[in-house]
């Protein structure tokens, strides 16, 4: 009899935790099929919110969603594919530890590439590489000479030497362009992204640009001698 | 007028605030035309440039080398859960005590050692010895003891599912 008893405890006990166990196992299966289908899709904030709430596949949908951006910065900087990558997928490791100290009502594009940037500039610290040259000689006044040296060159040409001269500015200057024209960033995206004032990157853009331009009147003239 | 400077023909490609005069100056000087028009070729042929693009396996890349191994599961056990549990187990220990000592006064052990010390009683009057052992059984206590265990299982299971369900990234430095 003794035996009876001593069996009944144990045996009640297994049958509660099996029932427990096995309700809890569906209870998952059933909450895992519903985060599996339901749709990635939202704001970076909402994703932002998931996954500090736990969720993996937001970041993962946010790393989809900014790689091409990211590495086309990082890639215009360096100019090399490898580092491009690495920078790329540094920035993505920044951003997933400083994710829970960002502010959510802001765009997150911005302060990615702001990550990418300084990423970018400590990479040409490390390598001694000069971000900007001093353009303090590139005159404002227009000169006397000829107004339109590339007035015969055809706009695919046009294109192919803006691309070409692209590389040769120095890496902030292709930053900025690629951040404008590339990234379609506002003036003050960018502010944010280069963590300048807003004036000082209208700046950059512009003696970008007037690099660019000199270095295609030249190409030009060159040429044509 | 004098001709446009550099600066102000990237703030007319811009379309940005180009002075009155500025704009006079244009309309007439075929010089300040062809720069402009120049600045705006320059202009299209750099809105004109693609994306550099990545690898096309960059992003699964990206991914699979997140610190997902290094995410730990953060203590969001809910305090009052774990309140609960140990309350409910100390309570479960009273009445596992008491029943031991009900048991006790009862006389059960005592009967359990006579039903095996002579068997054939069990035998010979099933009914009597299972009757007489079950009135020395306090059966509410025992089933107070049997329902707080699994409460505290209940609780126990909740509590290390609310652990395990929490995953958070690392805490980092500012970008």
């Amino acid at each position: 009899m003794s035996l009876f008893v001593a069996d009944w405890k144990p045996s009640f006990l297994q049958a509660l935790a099996s029932s427990v166990g096995t309700l809890r196992g569906q209870w998952q299966s059933t909450r895992a099929l519903t985060i599996d289908t339901a749709p990635l899709v939202g704001s970076d904030a909402e994703l932002v919110k998931n996954h500090l709430a736990g969720d993996p596949r937001a970041f993962a949908e946010l790393v989809k969603r900014y790689t091409r951006a990211i590495y086309n910065v990082t890639y215009r900087f360096t100019g090399d594919t490898q580092e491009a990558e690495n920078l790329t997928q540094e920035t993505f490791l920044r951003a997933w530890n400083a994710l829970p100290h960002i502010a959510l009502d802001k765009p997150l594009k911005p302060y990615l590439v702001k990550i990418a940037v300084n990423l970018c500039r400590d990479w040409a610290e490390k390598k001694n590489i000069a971000q900007v040259d001093s353009l303090d000689a590139v005159q404002d006044e227009p000169t006397s000479e000829d107004s339109d040296p590339l007035r015969t060159v055809s706009d695919d040409e046009l294109r192919a030497r803006v691309r070409a001269k692209l590389d040769e500015l120095p890496p902030l200057y292709r930053t900025v362009i690629t951040l404008r024209y590339s990234e379609e960033l506002s003036y003050e995206e960018m502010a944010t992204a280069l963590d300048l004032p807003v004036n000082t990157v209208r700046t950059h853009l512009h003696r970008a640009k007037a690099r660019l331009r000199e270095l295609l009147e030249n190409e030009e003239r060159t040429t044509r001698k | 007028m004098r001709h446009l400077t550099h600066s102000e023909i990237e703030l007319w490609v811009e379309n940005a605030n180009v002075s009155r005069a500025a704009r006079e100056h244009v309309a007439i000087c075929d010089q300040c035309q062809q720069r402009v028009a120049q600045a705006q070729r320059i202009e299209a042929a750099l809105s004109s440039i693609a994306r550099a693009e990545p690898a096309s396996d960059l992003s699964a890349r990206i991914i699979a080398q997140l610190p997902h191994a290094a995410a730990r599961p953060v203590s969001h056990r809910n305090p009052w859960l774990g309140t609960a549990m140990l309350i409910a187990a100390l309570i479960g220990l009273l009445l596992a005590y008491q029943t031991v000592l009900d048991l006790s006064n009862n006389g059960a052990f005592e009967l359990v050692s006579y039903y095996t010390a002579q068997p054939e009683i069990v035998t010979m009057y099933p009914n009597e010895a299972i009757g007489t052992l079950s009135a020395a059984v306090p059966w509410a206590t025992v089933a107070g003891v049997l329902v707080v265990m699994a409460l505290v299982l209940l609780l126990m299971i909740r509590w290390t599912s609310d652990a395990a369900t929490q995953v958070a990234p690392s805490a980092g430095r500012h970008a």
